[in-house]
């Protein structure tokens, strides 16, 4: 099958050379690919689109350059809300000025993908293979960690079929977006879970899609493997929470941080919804707990533009520390405001939510913030270097960068199969019993769910999480 | 197929939502459809579905005073044609052109 191509092109009165430097600009009235934010014109930047779609977060879509001939050519792989390639060409002008072509090519298989989200029928997996489906944001405020995620499910059922298979059948992905949004996660999952041949659903998603998905897995009796970090609760055997939790972050990250900083003033600032209040909730007995004092709180409706009240407010309660529980767009503009007015200076930030694509999409303004998840890209590892090496080879050398979600979803796909050949069976029956106990030796050594996740503090810089922790060697577990 | 009347119709989530719910039963009646969006009420869930019959999107059945609905096409031409009028706009009002009227647009298939 084919690819579908979609062509747009137009003259400019400016030349190549002019026209070349203004992309990327991000200015929507100029209308250059959609007004496209990008950083860095080089191989592996990011290019964030404002795609004329209601409904989606500001910069709803993001590519990532593959390539760029100064003045003549940028070429984007896109990786949200829809894969596929974007090629830009410039040319001079017959008459002077430039004509521009731009050129985007997408698969028949994301043609079908998109299709189920607009209601259309997916056709099944092929006969015999094992389905494993993954829920995921490939759209809207959270669709920004999708395109890696989906990578390193793909990346792992790869890996399992080169192996030959599970228990000696080949292994089908498929996918399904949540759109950010719980009543689409909650439609998603349920297309995903009349799959022929299912045996787990894989999630990465927020909290408020899980409250609705969560019971359509235990109706259906197929396990659901929830990898983000996630508050503890609605316990039933066939759902297992893979993330850490809360209150495992801010215990491992709060006392070293204080350490670090010898100040014992916590100011807690976040959006205004559940998950921040409940990081809130969590916060005051770990900081009371060390002798700190929560020295002022404050939460902002999602979406807020105005953030100098608040850092005002930061600033009168002379607090040391920040507990940062902004998300999306919103966290870009505090962390950006924080620098703007130098409070990064007077204090530190912990921000629960800050990973790799985090990171990248706040560039300069992460730099000094801290964060602990189970995974970082630096993780200096041998595995986790020789996993970065398979990604790259499988998607290339400019693909979206693998951030927590990612790694938890390659683990648990792996951790799934390890499972399945330990009670002989794909069936929920036989895996439930076995997914506890399954071990995977991955990017972060021995992981499984029977021992406590183990947590790594970063701090980040303009490009990356820097990782402060060592993991010990297998060996010495 | 008019894409336009398509990509007004899909440029809503809510819309997007309404097709991919009907899309998961052969037909629904509009009370099952209301059932399961907490934020919009009757009044909004049948201007929606308006917009979708109008656009070709969704086929609507009369039976007695009840309604139903089903997906129009199971033809992909849908996720094409709003794909098509997504980026016939990437480089529209380009403020340095010379002469917008003149973008040219095309969407092919191009065999592998």
């Amino acid at each position: 099958m084919g690819d579908l191509v979609f062509t747009s092109q137009t003259k400019v009165e400016v030349g190549p050379a002019d026209l070349f430097d203004l992309f990327g600009s991000g200015d929507r009235e100029l209308g250059w690919l959609f007004g496209s934010e990008a950083a860095a014109l080089r191989p592996g930047g990011l290019v964030r689109l404002s795609l004329p779609i209601g409904g989606l977060s500001d910069a709803d879509g993001t590519a990532r350059i593959q390539s760029v001939a100064p003045f003549r050519r940028i070429l984007l792989a896109h990786e949200s809300p829809w894969s596929g390639y974007i090629d830009c060409r410039i040319s001079p002008g017959r008459s002077g000025g430039s004509q521009v072509r731009v050129t985007v090519s997408i698969s028949q298989a994301e043609i079908s993908r998109l299709g189920a989200g607009f209601g259309l029928a997916v056709s099944p997996p092929p006969n015999g293979h094992i389905s494993v489906g993954l829920l995921t944001s490939l759209s809207g405020s959270n669709g920004i960690f999708g395109r890696s995620t989906v990578n390193c499910a793909q990346l792992a059922i790869d890996e399992l079929n080169a192996d030959g298979g599970v228990l000696g059948r080949q292994v089908s992905l498929s996918v399904a977006d949540d759109a950010t949004n719980p009543v689409v996660g909650q439609i998603s999952m349920e297309r995903l879970l009349r799959t022929p041949n299912l045996s787990a659903v894989i999630g990465y998603h927020n909290s408020a899609t899980f409250a609705v998905t969560s019971g359509l897995a235990i109706d259906a009796g197929i396990p659901y493997l929830y990898t983000p970090v996630s508050e503890p609760g609605g316990h039933h055997p066939l759902l297992f929470r893979l993330g850490g939790t809360p209150l495992e972050q801010l215990r491992f990250a709060l006392p070293r941080l204080a350490r670090e900083t010898g100040g014992t003033r916590w100011f807690i600032a976040g959006n205004d919804y559940t998950w921040p209040r409940a990081i809130a909730a969590t916060a005051k007995p770990v900081v009371e707990g060390m002798g700190g004092t929560i020295a002022g709180r404050g939460f902002l409706p999602i979406g807020t533009r105005r953030f100098e009240p608040i850092i005002e407010a930061i600033r009168r309660s002379g607090a040391e520390h920040i507990i940062s529980g902004f998300v999306g767009q919103d966290q870009i503009r505090f962390e950006q405001a924080c620098v703007a007015h130098g409070l990064r200076d007077s204090t530190r930030t912990f921000a629960p939510f800050l990973d790799d694509v985090v990171v990248e999409h706040l560039g300069d303004s992460a730099a000094g913030v801290w964060n602990v998840l189970g995974y970082f890209e630096g993780l200096d590892t041998t595995e986790n270097r020789d996993f970065l090496s398979r990604y790259k080879v499988r998607f290339g050398e400019n693909a979206a960068p693998v951030s927590a979600a990612a790694e938890a979803v390659y683990e648990a796909t792996h951790r799934w199969a390890r499972a399945c050949v330990a009670g002989r069976g794909v069936d929920a029956s036989a895996v439930v019993h076995t997914l506890r106990d399954a071990r995977f030796e991955g990017p972060r050594r021995r992981t499984s769910l029977a021992s406590p996740d183990r947590m790594l503090l970063g701090e980040a810089t303009s490009t990356k999480v820097r990782v402060l922790d060592k993991l010990p060697s297998v060996h010495s577990a | 197929m008019d894409s336009d009347a398509i990509f007004s119709a899909l440029s809503d989530p809510n819309r997007r939502a309404i097709m991919a719910l009907i899309g998961e039963k052969e037909e629904m009646a509009v009370g099952e459809i209301v059932e399961r969006f907490d934020t919009i009420g009757r009044t909004g869930i049948s201007s929606h579905l308006r917009v979708l019959r109008l656009s070709g999107l969704v086929t609507e059945r009369r039976e007695g005073n009840f309604r139903y609905y089903s997906i129009a096409t199971q033809s992909a031409d849908t996720v094409v044609a709003f794909l098509s009028t997504v980026y016939k706009d990437s480089l529209s009002g380009l403020s340095v052109s010379v002469d917008t009227s003149s973008t040219e647009f095309a969407a092919d298939e191009r065999t592998a």
